[in-house]
């Protein structure tokens, strides 16, 4: 709960006056008034006692000697620190603020994927996203949005894959021939299309002229192969998943296993969102690989009716 | 652990076919996980499956998601998995990571016996309980430790041998 050692200002908003964190997160506290109560303290470890006393930016020698003197008895030495404004929003905020200011513990998803990233990748991330968005509208089954993903390679811009799915509720209402096969979630097309690319770059080292094949689809939804050239890579190492809707336990550890590097997804699953809602798989500390989410991106377009990825 | 039986009597037989679906993956330098789905109410063995990772390129080829994709590709067109399925055990040498554990539940099984845990991704009890989870799917039932030693002792076989697909594990910040 970082909420306790979020001191300065004292609330999750904007603080009037406050400059706004850039995406780098290198701005810090701005003046609230010299001396004001002490909202936060935190223990940070068995020798040291933090303690914010003041929210204001005031000059070193402006501590003066009444705080100094009142400090003596307790062997404190008062010391003027920069500290971050806003909770961190991104694993790498958490351990580089870390040291300037003790954290009760890292973010699990990142809530406003807008302080985590910074331009121009969030709009590249953006545009896959409305990619993922067609895709699952193309996948609606009976007015309900299907869910959509985009791979996209370790170059932020290369659509390595795009797979897509009716929803598992509405795949149950529908007639046997009609529904999709249970498994075939888009998460799970998708990583499955960017094996059979990797497996034909391997081969085609060997095999001329042979190409990445995408696996044959049942119904309600599909997968598409985007870009010119494989990028190869070992499973998908390094690549981001952008999906529409929060991944399912299985959709979350398929990309755990595949050793994806980053998840960003628009809308949460609370029934069956494995990345932040029902499971932390991301964070969960017995799994072998970590790895980054973020949760917000274009979050307004996702369309009602929408559940398991 | 307290077992609860299920399927009929062979079960030590089926998970004999699991073990030996594993042994083939170990042959080809896959790791060596075995599965068999079997109906329960005359012990035929439905489909099988073994872990498929390297030669796929994907690392959600396990050994359940093959023999459920056997099973589905040989059963009548239109079959809803869930009827199939939850008429069956399914035997699989070690417990079910947390993504087939979720598989499981969509394809609708109810009972799931398995050999070894999974401590790293098992997701019927070690890892987490997706299994009894409330969750997408339906919740199945798990017997575990038939011929754990057997399914362990082929997965030390393969480590010692060290999976030279896999690059080395890079530590995220
Ligand atoms: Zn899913
Ligand atoms: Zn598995």
């Amino acid at each position: 709960d970082f909420r306790r050692a979020r001191g300065s200002t004292g609330h999750d908003g904007e603080a009037p006056g406050a400059t706004p964190v850039g995406a780098n997160g290198a701005s810090f506290a701005a003046p609230a008034g010299p001396f004001a109560a002490a909202p936060a303290a935190a223990c940070t470890g068995a020798q040291h006692v933090v303690a914010l006393l003041c929210t204001a930016a005031v000059p070193p020698d402006a501590l003066g000697d009444e705080v100094t003197r009142a400090l003596l008895p307790f062997a404190l030495r008062p010391r003027l620190a920069r500290v971050p404004r806003n909770a961190p929003a991104a694993r790498w905020q958490y351990d580089a603020w870390l040291h300037v200011w003790p954290l009760m513990c890292p973010p699990h998803v990142h809530a406003a994927v807008h302080r985590a990233l910074a331009e121009p990748e969030l709009s590249a991330l953006a545009a896959h996203m409305r990619t993922a968005l067609r895709a699952a509208a193309d996948a609606a089954i009976d007015g309900a949005d299907g869910v959509g993903v985009v791979i996209v390679a370790p170059d932020g811009t290369t659509a390595l894959a795009v797979g897509s799915h009716g929803t598992w509720h509405a795949c149950r209402s529908r007639p046997a021939a009609q529904r999709a096969h249970v498994l075939h979630h888009a998460v799970m097309r998708a990583v499955g299309i960017v094996g059979a690319r990797n497996v034909a770059q391997r081969d085609g080292a060997l095999v001329r002229g042979a190409g990445a094949r995408a696996p044959v689809d049942g119904g309600g939804g599909g997968g598409a192969e985007h870009g010119p050239r494989p990028i190869g890579g070992y499973l998908c190492s390094g690549c981001t998943a952008v999906v529409t809707i929060e991944p399912c336990a299985m959709c979350a550890m398929a990309l755990l296993h595949s050793r994806i590097a980053r998840v960003v997804y628009a809308r949460p699953d609370p029934e069956c969102g494995a990345l932040g809602s029902r499971y932390r798989l991301h964070t969960h500390r017995q799994l072998n690989h970590r790895f980054e989410v973020h949760r917000g991106l274009c979050a307004h377009e996702v369309g009602p009716g929408v559940a398991a990825s | 652990m307290a077992a609860a039986r299920f399927g009929v009597e062979s079960r030590e037989g089926n998970m004999r076919l699991a073990l030996a679906e594993a042994e083939k993956a170990l042959a080809v330098q896959e790791v060596p996980i075995g599965c068999v789905i079997v109906r329960n109410c005359d012990g035929h063995v439905v489909a099988r499956g073994r872990n498929n990772t390297v030669a796929t390129g994907d690392a959600t080829r396990h050994a359940e998601f093959e023999a459920i994709d056997a099973a589905l590709a040989h059963a009548d067109t239109g079959a809803i998995a869930s009827d199939l399925f939850d008429a069956c055990t399914l035997y699989v040498t070690c417990e079910p990571c947390v993504m087939c554990a979720a598989a499981l539940r969509y394809a609708g099984f109810r009972h799931v016996c398995f050999g070894c845990r999974n401590d790293k991704f098992g997701g019927c009890g070690s890892a987490l309980s997706v299994h009894q989870a409330p969750t997408g799917g339906t919740s199945f039932q798990v017997e575990e430790g038939v011929f754990a030693e057997e399914a362990i002792a082929l997965l030390r076989r393969f480590y010692a041998n060290e999976n030279v697909n896999a690059p080395q594990a890079r530590k995220r910040q």
